[in-house]
């Protein structure tokens, strides 16, 4: 869509918000896909996920590619965000343990793994969270 | 505790840098339109100025006021630059912004543009960022296609555009006015300022030219208000700052902090201590042009001033983390060849300098040092620092200054002593069997690459310390534990 004039960028903007709020209402899994991430093997990891949630059928979950989180001696990294806004970054994330993301994270919320960096990292620094 | 705060990082590790979607419904391109449809430049220029933002790619000059200084030139064509080159040994904060989140630059440099009325950019990346380059390429495409780059932006009469240029991955090309003599298809050497290239740049035209990272901070800047970018940070440096945190550090990795943060919340709480438990002994900053930070200074807060003041500098943000284990003139000696390997030669005092600096070093690491080494370095260095066309060979000395400054005792050690604490100077070790620990295997004779290890089996052996060449193979063959390094 070409942007010609300001009410068209508000529409798309509005659109792209609500396509977000539609995708939060999902457990999202952001993979860090950054040169630092791919390097650990992330990609292995992105590829393993996503096979599983295919042949599971698991609905209700997004997989987003996203840059590096700085994170970066826990590489590759996935965090779940979920959807009441909650997340835990889970850390050394390889191909072995890929799946563990899927039955600890996805299909149960496990707060204690041993996986977990951080949990809650706020995210959107600005003040009307994105509206205008 | 310490808290990160992300400003620049703001979308890395949140959203595809793929999706332009995604950035827009995050308030990406709100900057933007704020400027466009409801502020002249003056006002972008005045609020840019007021937020105090400095520069993030190493010295620190307010990023407003360059601004403004191309502002006011007269000329039919003005150029707005990215400095994406980031050649510090250790550095990756920019590649981690390029690749996380391009359109928070690409927008940025276009409120840069449109503030002092140029209408192209140009982002000087280096080649061996093929990620970055690629989700640039990815994002600079979108942005045209939507309407966020190209003839009259968003139906305004503002027209901008932005191309990629790639580099060879010299550190020297990082320095502004070399990397404009790279993209004008010359060779990467500085010239002298001034004329500054906000009056003459590329193409003698008008030029800014700013890092990465200032420009990933523009627009929350415009978006939030100046008194929420105030409101983090310093009087003088306000904001935040990424560090990539690097070295015997347990959290390797990229952190974003309030300016002003201290070196013991970033290196403790944030990056979780040293490595091993050993102790802390400094950490570099400022890549090889700039200092240790030691123990003493783990409390003062970080600012561009500060860093000076001990004798180190910001930076672009590299933060090498070292122990026990390092050798600070070994140290130097790293970062001096590191600096003599990408100087370009240019001026004498840089590329001769600098060249007698480092066999100086090499001297005192190799056990050849005396007390006049130490003056000539001292000489050497404050006229390389005084005589240096640009930025490169004038810092060049710094982190041998720093080093000897902090750790004269090691210095002196190994010139007077001939010995290396960090047992890092091989040259200045000795290799020993201790007799009762000896089984007389042999195993340490067979594999001595010059077979100075002489015994009997079955009885201790002795290491003929003449021969010896120090490589330490007897040490990580022997099971017994038998022979000794000092
Ligand atoms: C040897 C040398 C290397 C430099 N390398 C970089 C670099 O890789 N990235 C960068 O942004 N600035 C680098 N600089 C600083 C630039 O000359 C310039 O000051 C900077 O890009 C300005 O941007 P800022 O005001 O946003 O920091 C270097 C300077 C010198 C002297
Ligand atoms: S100081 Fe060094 S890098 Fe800079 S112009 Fe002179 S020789 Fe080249
Ligand atoms: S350090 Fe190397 S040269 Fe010296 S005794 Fe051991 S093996 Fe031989
Ligand atoms: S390898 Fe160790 S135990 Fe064997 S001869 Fe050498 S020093 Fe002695």
């Amino acid at each position: 869509m070409q942007i010609k004039n300001r009410e068209d960028l508000k529409k798309y903007r509005e659109s792209a918000i609500a396509g977000k709020t539609a995708s939060d209402k999902n457990i999202k899994l952001l993979v860090g896909l950054g040169t630092c991430g791919t390097a650990a093997g992330a990609d292995m990891v992105w590829a393993k996920l996503e096979n599983k949630i295919k042949s599971d059928k698991i609905s209700g979950v997004e997989l987003v590619k996203v840059g590096c989180v700085g994170y970066c001696y826990a590489e590759p990294t996935v965090e779940v965000v979920y959807p009441d806004g909650e997340s835990v970054l889970l850390g050394n994330i390889k191909e072995d343990n890929a799946l563990d993301v899927i039955e600890l994270h996805v299909k149960k919320k496990t707060n204690n793994a041993s996986n977990i960096i951080k949990t809650n990292i706020a995210s959107n620094i600005f003040k009307n969270g994105g509206k205008k | 505790m310490a808290q990160q705060i992300r400003i620049a990082l703001r979308n890395c590790g949140k959203l595809d840098p793929e999706k332009i979607e995604q950035y827009i419904a995050q308030s990406g391109y709100l900057a933007l339109e704020k400027a466009l449809f409801d502020n002249k430049p003056e006002d972008i220029l005045k609020l840019i100025i007021d937020s105090g933002l400095r520069g993030r790619g190493g010295g620190g000059f307010p990023t407003g006021i360059k601004w403004q200084a191309a502002a006011k030139q007269k000329s039919d064509e003005k150029f707005v630059i990215c400095n994406a080159d980031e050649g510090d040994p250790g550095a990756f904060m920019d590649r981690a912004v390029l690749e996380g989140d391009p359109h928070s630059v690409l927008e940025a440099m276009t409120i840069a543009g449109y503030c002092i009325g140029a209408n192209k950019g140009i982002i000087y990346i280096r080649a061996e960022y093929p990620l970055a380059i690629e989700r640039l390429n990815v994002a600079i495409d979108q942005a045209y296609k939507m309407g966020f780059l190209g003839k009259n932006i968003m139906g305004t009469a503002f027209s901008f555009d932005i191309s990629i240029k790639l580099g060879a991955g010299a550190f020297v090309c990082g320095e502004e006015t070399a990397l404009i003599k790279s993209i004008e298809g010359k060779r990467g050497e500085p010239i002298v300022k001034p004329p500054f290239p906000a009056e003459k740049g590329l193409w003698m035209k008008p030029t800014i030219v700013n890092n990465v990272e200032t420009y990933a901070s523009v627009c929350p800047i415009i978006v939030n208000g100046l008194e929420w970018f105030r409101g983090v940070g310093t009087e003088k440096s306000p904001g935040t700052k990424v560090f990539a945190l690097a070295g015997k550090i347990n959290n390797v990795g990229l952190v974003e902090v309030p300016m002003g943060s201290t070196l013991r919340e970033v290196v403790y709480e944030i990056g979780g201590g040293i490595k091993d438990g050993k102790e802390f002994k400094a950490v570099q900053t400022g890549g090889p042009s700039g200092g240790c930070i030691t123990k003493e200074s783990l409390d003062t807060p970080i600012t561009y001033e500060n860093l000076i003041q001990i004798g180190s500098m910001m930076g672009s943000g590299g933060m090498i983390v070292l122990d026990e284990d390092d050798c600070m003139v070994n140290i130097a000696k790293f970062y001096l060849e590191f600096t003599l390997d990408e100087s370009c030669g240019k001026c004498t005092p840089c590329r001769v300098g600098n060249t007698r600096m480092f066999e100086l070093l090499e001297d005192i690491t190799e056990g050849r040092g005396t007390q006049l080494t130490i003056t000539k370095l001292e000489t050497l260095a404050n006229t390389i620092k005084k005589a240096s066309l640009c930025g490169l060979g004038q810092t060049a000395p710094n982190p041998v200054l720093s080093t000897m400054k902090y750790f004269k005792h090691e210095y002196e050690e190994h010139i007077n002593n001939k010995k290396c604490r960090a047992k890092v100077c091989r040259e200045l070790l000795t290799f020993e069997i201790v007799a009762d620990k000896c089984v007389g295997c042999s195993l340490c004779a067979r594999n001595c690459p010059v077979f100075c290890i002489h015994g009997e089996p079955k009885t201790p052996f002795v290491i003929d310390q003449k021969a010896c060449i120090k490589c330490g193979s007897c040490v990580e063959k022997c099971n017994f534990d038998a022979i000794t390094v000092s």
